[in-house]
């Protein structure tokens, strides 16, 4: 059986000299509402416990209660910084369960939200993290250029956070006019301003200085400790669920996965920028093979039937009643469904008896286990330094705490 | 190239072989998804020896979570794992027989488990035999009303409003910090 | 022609596979009662297990292997060995096809019609049916029609299932409804001027009523079905004890349902129950325990106390002055309160229980199942109080009978009665009275102890109904937050005059009734299960 350890927790110590730190719960650097317990020497961490929870909402526990549409809503409070993904994800893993295909047109569409969701988190993170490093312009280059892909999720969802654009077997409504178009706008211009920013911290000695040798994990590790996303690929592991895992015919299309080498924060930092150039690689090609045709699967047992239908044909108005009064049905089983998030690995886990409502849904955030992992990387590195692991790591409070 | 059943089937009678009958079953989920399900007084060891097989290498934990199905079927425990080389997932699951959810801890394969587990215990109540820091996690460390996420825990907790609110509002360093951590945090104290 | 089916004479087993599920059931077994043992439920409309199978629906079909049509189900009797399919491609087409000419014709009335949320007619199609219609031809229109009473008729809606014209026939024996014109035109209707307005079960089609064709208008428009809770519990209208469900919502009752019970009263209520929930929704409410400021004699206020002051002030006064203690109960209070005053009564030296009930003199007979009525005790637990030994006073209309109630120094103890046909200050010269009361009293506002106690609706307990059955009936709404049940409240006092330490649940106050009563010895709350048991059998097990 196992052996018994402990672990030491941070403690003060009136020989010694350490001291007992708050960094948190409310601290910009942070990132959220997180609480880091340090012990520290003069400026030197000794011992860090993150203590978490200041964000829970019990989501989970919402979702036992609410019929399988109706989550939708709550995915997108989580990770608040990538919307469409936890919604997209969602949907995808009560498809499976349902054994539901969604058409072409709703694949691509889905992808396309994915990847703008990948660029649109990168961006906070790279604003976030270079004004804790003290660079202030990038902090403001990444936000105007978020505030285009706002725009385009007002457009499309009406909402500019808290999207709740998919349905299971489709989409909430499909694209506005001229979406596209101000999507490929985007596109072709954002590779502008990700080289000025570029320039303005890739070789940049204070960059340089402050995120080299910072937080190295090596590759195994690195795996040991759960990393999954860009954190795992900066230490060296090839681990990419849209190539390890393909899910709507990503293995058609082409990109690379950056790889890092030793796992520090530059590497980080060098991997996510790289990330964002081929997402922008995939948004050119979907948009390229976006094909008309209904976004909605035909199935009025899944999908609500059109108004007109509803109002003209008895059997759609039953079917159109029954959706929304009692809620889709999902066979028995249950499925782990991950896709490749902006942060890690994002998975759901739905557990179905075959009624409206779920058993058990679990979102398996990848920022959680991440966080899990910064008393290894930042223990005998300065409090500075502390900020910088923290802020390259890209966690997001929401999905941490549900 | 085996089909998902005939590598789920060879993976079954593998585990037999090794652990006998601490493996209770083998299912496929959704078409493409395999599930082992596995007595939980031998975790440990059937999940170990997964980890360290030469020819599955689970290497990466991807989660550990809780089920509670209910009165009938009680709470299960549920690992996912996934192998970086072989590309490979895997569900475990380990249903608890009664009400007594004890369960080995996997921290020391896969450290990752540590804020996993902490989790399952904050929100289910089972206990991870051998775990280091098993403590609450989510919910507050005074937190008294039970595991949250259980069936029978009503969905707006089991105290009223206002005495969860006295609760909240009633905090004090206790609920933020360890005992040895205020004794010596706040420095030789007067002697009365 | 309907065909009366004859229940099984023999107990002789026949061995048959249904949906390769291999059961046992009796000779003369029904398919469709068959697939049930099997697990399956086979849709259908025209069926009901307590009327005649008319097999006209054709929804029922079933593939039974070496028969050369599909089969229906509810009048097709088992034989040994056969094979019956209930979902393969044959009877699953058969079903989309019958399912699409009912919905030919069917209005698109779904979002103002009662029934939606708890229609066959939706759930099957939902589950089974077409995915879009193909007829473009306009629906045919009858429109609305008032039956009488308290049922309407929406023509388009019917699917001449028949069940209505077959249960005022067979159930009621008042063939009001039948089936008029034929073919496309065919409809149901009563008999020129007579309506359902004499028939006194007639609440009961709109049960049966497989879609919104019958409903009924004291509930038309007034909730949606999948908002309403259902609690099961007993009809309070009457001494029969017919099992019901009460569906509540927003903490009010909106209408009773029936609940089957064959031993009782099958899958009906009577139209007096079912209109008699209002009551149960009534305000005047009190909300918290007051104890007449004795210190000024005649300033009459009362103040609130918390339950543990009081109570313990209550019980000291109790056990000085009592000798003797006049209860007056309700017959709505069920067995575990009465059970909780017999306590009382015993730790403070005696007492004698009365009660007045209002009585009607006929019964309302429902001459197709033997032995179900409305008998003439228009109260829920009469034999309960019955047999734990109260007293009936009264003139037969729950007024009178209190006249030797209230003599100087005396202790009166009214338990749920609210005493309305009494003047005010009643028993204003006795020693001490308290009050039990859900809702507040015009002759007992002087009382010296009021304190609120929960309706049989806000509660669970049991009764006892006159055929000698006790059934459990469980909590539906919350009652004021300070009101408890009364034999939580009296079982407390009983533990501070005498020293007790009885537990403040149903189950232990049940176990009280076992100890007072031979009726209930033997018998535990857990034992009762849902459909009641009764008393004799209990009796002759030991």
């Amino acid at each position: 059986m196992t052996t018994q350890r402990t672990i030491e927790l941070p403690q003060p110590n009136m020989e010694s000299g350490n001291m007992l730190v708050n960094i948190g719960p409310q601290h910009p650097a942070t990132h959220g509402v997180l609480r880091l317990l340090c012990e520290l020497d003069g400026e030197t961490v000794i011992k860090i416990d993150p203590d978490i929870g200041y964000l829970h909402s019990s989501f989970e526990k919402l979702g036992e209660y609410r019929t399988w549409n109706q989550i939708i809503p709550l995915t997108d409070r989580m990770d608040y910084l990538a919307p469409l993904m936890y919604n997209c994800v969602y949907v995808m893993a009560v498809e499976k369960l349902m054994g539901l295909e969604v058409t072409e047109r709703c694949k691509i569409v889905r992808v396309l939200c994915m990847e703008m969701e990948r660029i649109f988190s990168h961006l906070l993170w790279l604003g976030t993290t270079a004004i804790d490093v003290g660079a202030f312009t990038p902090f403001l280059y990444a936000f105007q250029e978020r505030e285009r892909i706002y725009k385009l999720h007002e457009a499309f969802t009406g909402a500019r956070i808290t999207t709740s654009a998919t349905r299971v077997g489709g989409m909430m409504a499909d694209l506005p006019e001229g979406w596209t178009d101000q999507l490929k706008d985007f596109v072709y211009t954002f590779p502008d301003t990700l080289d000025e920013i570029e320039n303005l911290l890739t070789r940049n000695g204070i960059h340089l200085g402050r995120t080299q040798g910072i937080g190295c994990i090596p590759a195994d590790e690195a795996i040991n400790a759960g990393f999954t996303g860009p954190n795992l690929r900066a230490s060296g592991v090839d681990y990419d669920l849209r190539k390890d895992r393909p899910y709507y015919d990503y293995e058609s299309y082409e990109f690379d996965v950056p790889v890092g080498t030793k796992g520090d924060c530059y590497d980080r930092y060098l991997v996510r920028m790289e990330e964002m150039r081929q997402s922008l690689k995939i948004l050119d090609q979907a948009l390229a093979r976006l094909p008309d045709g209904r976004i909605n699967v035909d199935d009025p047992r899944v999908s609500l039937p059109s108004k007109t239908d509803c109002m003209n044909d008895m059997e759609s108005m039953i079917h159109h009643f029954k959706i929304v009064t009692e809620g889709i049905r999902v066979p028995p089983g249950d499925c782990y469904f991950a896709v490749e998030g902006s942060k890690g690995e994002l998975g759901m886990y739905v557990v179905s008896d075959g009624g409206e409502k779920p058993i058990r849904w679990r979102v398996r955030p990848p920022s959680f286990v991440n966080l899990s992992v910064l008393p290894q990387l930042a223990e005998g590195h300065q409090v500075s330094d502390l900020i910088m692991i923290n802020a390259s790591l890209d966690i997001v409070l929401g999905e941490i705490d549900r | 190239m085996k089909t998902i059943t005939e590598s789920t089937q060879a993976l079954h009678e593998e585990l037999v072989d090794q652990f006998g009958s601490a493996i209770l079953g083998s299912e496929i989920q959704c078409e493409d998804q395999r599930v082992i399900v596995i007595d939980p007084k031998q975790s440990f060891e059937v999940l170990s020896w997964l980890k360290d097989s030469e020819v599955y290498q689970y290497d990466l934990l991807i989660d550990v979570t809780a089920v509670d199905y209910g009165a009938k079927k009680g709470v299960q425990v549920v690992y996912q794992l996934w192998s970086v080389n072989y590309k490979q997932l895997l569900r475990v699951k380990c249903p608890f027989p009664g009400p007594d959810l004890e369960i080995s801890s996997v921290v020391e394969l896969w450290g990752c488990a540590n804020w996993l587990e902490r989790e399952v215990f904050d929100l289910f109540g089972v206990h991870f035999s051998g775990h280091p820091d098993l403590r609450r996690i989510l919910m507050p460390k005074n937190y008294s009303e039970g595991h949250p996420l259980r069936k029978d825990f009503p969905l707006r907790g089991r105290f009223s409003r206002e005495k969860q609110t006295e609760i909240a509002l009633d905090q004090s360093y206790e609920d933020y910090y360890r005992p040895e951590q205020l004794r010596d945090s706040l420095g030789p104290q007067k002697e009365d | 022609m309907a065909k009366k089916r004859q229940p099984p004479v023999e107990k002789a087993s026949v061995q048959l596979l249904v949906n390769d599920v291999e059961i046992t059931v009796p000779e003369g077994t029904t398919l469709l009662e068959a697939a049930k043992e099997a697990g399956t439920e086979v849709p259908h409309y025209c069926y009901h297990p307590e009327l005649s199978s008319p097999a006209q629906c054709r929804l029922c079909l079933v593939e039974v292997e070496g028969a050369p049509k599909l089969v229906p189900s509810c009048t097709t009797t088992v034989a040994e060995g056969q094979v019956v399919k209930t979902d393969s491609e044959s009877a699953t087409k058969m079903r989309q096809g019958v399912l699409e000419f009912y919905l030919v014709n069917h209005p698109l009335d779904c979002p103002i019609c009662d029934q939606s949320g708890e229609c066959d007619l939706q759930d099957f199609v939902f589950s089974e049916g077409r995915k879009h219609g193909r007829s473009k031809a306009a629906k045919r229109v009858i429109g609305r029609d008032d039956f009488g009473g308290d049922i309407l008729f929406y023509g388009d809606r019917c699917v001449m299932c028949t069940r209505c014209v077959r249960f005022m026939e067979e159930m009621e024996q008042k063939p009001i409804l039948t089936v008029v014109e034929r073919g496309n035109r065919a409809v149901i209707d009563t008999f020129f001027e007579q309506g359902l307005e004499e028939a006194e079960w007639a609440g009961n089609v709109v049960d049966i009523c497989p879609v919104g064709a019958l409903v009924s208008k004291d509930f038309l428009y007034k909730a949606r079905a999948w908002d309403l809770e259902h609690t099961p519990s007993i009809c309070p209208n009457c001494s029969m004890g017919c099992n019901i469900e009460i569906h509540t919502r927003d903490n009010l009752v909106q209408r009773f349902k029936p609940r089957k019970n064959i031993e009782v009263n099958g899958s009906w209520i009577c139209d007096y129950g079912r209109g008699g929930y209002e009551w149960l929704n009534q305000g005047g409410r009190i909300e918290k325990p007051t104890m007449k400021d004795t210190h000024e004699p005649g300033n009459g206020t009362q103040e609130p106390f918390g339950w543990e002051d009081l109570l313990r002030g209550l019980g000291a006064r109790l056990k000085e002055s009592a000798e003797s203690v006049d209860v007056i109960a309700s017959p709505v209070s069920s067995n575990e309160d009465l059970g909780a005053v017999l306590g009382l009564l015993k730790a403070l030296g005696g007492g004698k229980i009365l009660y007045r009930c209002p009585t009607s003199a006929e019964e309302v007979k429902l001459p197709g199942k033997e032995g179900l009525r409305r008998t003439n005790q228009l109260a829920p637990n009469v034999d309960g109080l019955k047999i734990l030994g109260a007293v009936n006073v009264g003139d037969g209309s729950g007024a009178g009978g209190l006249e030797d109630i209230g003599a100087s120094n005396s202790t009166v103890l009214v338990l749920g009665d609210r005493l309305e046909d009494q003047k005010d200050g009643f028993a204003e010269n006795a020693g001490l009275l308290v009050y039990l009361g859900s809702h507040a009293s015009q002759a007992l506002s002087q009382a010296d102890y009021i304190l609120p106690i929960t309706t049989y609706v806000e509660q669970e307990g049991t009764f006892v109904s006159s055929g000698g059955r006790v059934q459990r009936f469980s909590k539906g709404l919350e009652g004021p937050h300070a009101a408890r049940p009364a034999w939580s409240i009296l079982n407390e006092l009983t533990n501070i005059i005498s020293g007790s330490s009885d537990g403040d649940n149903v189950e232990e106050a049940f176990q009280k009734l076992s100890r007072i009563s031979d009726a209930f010895t033997g018998l535990s709350y857990e034992d009762i299960g849902p459909e009641g048991v009764q008393l004799d059998a209990v009796a002759k097990k030991d």
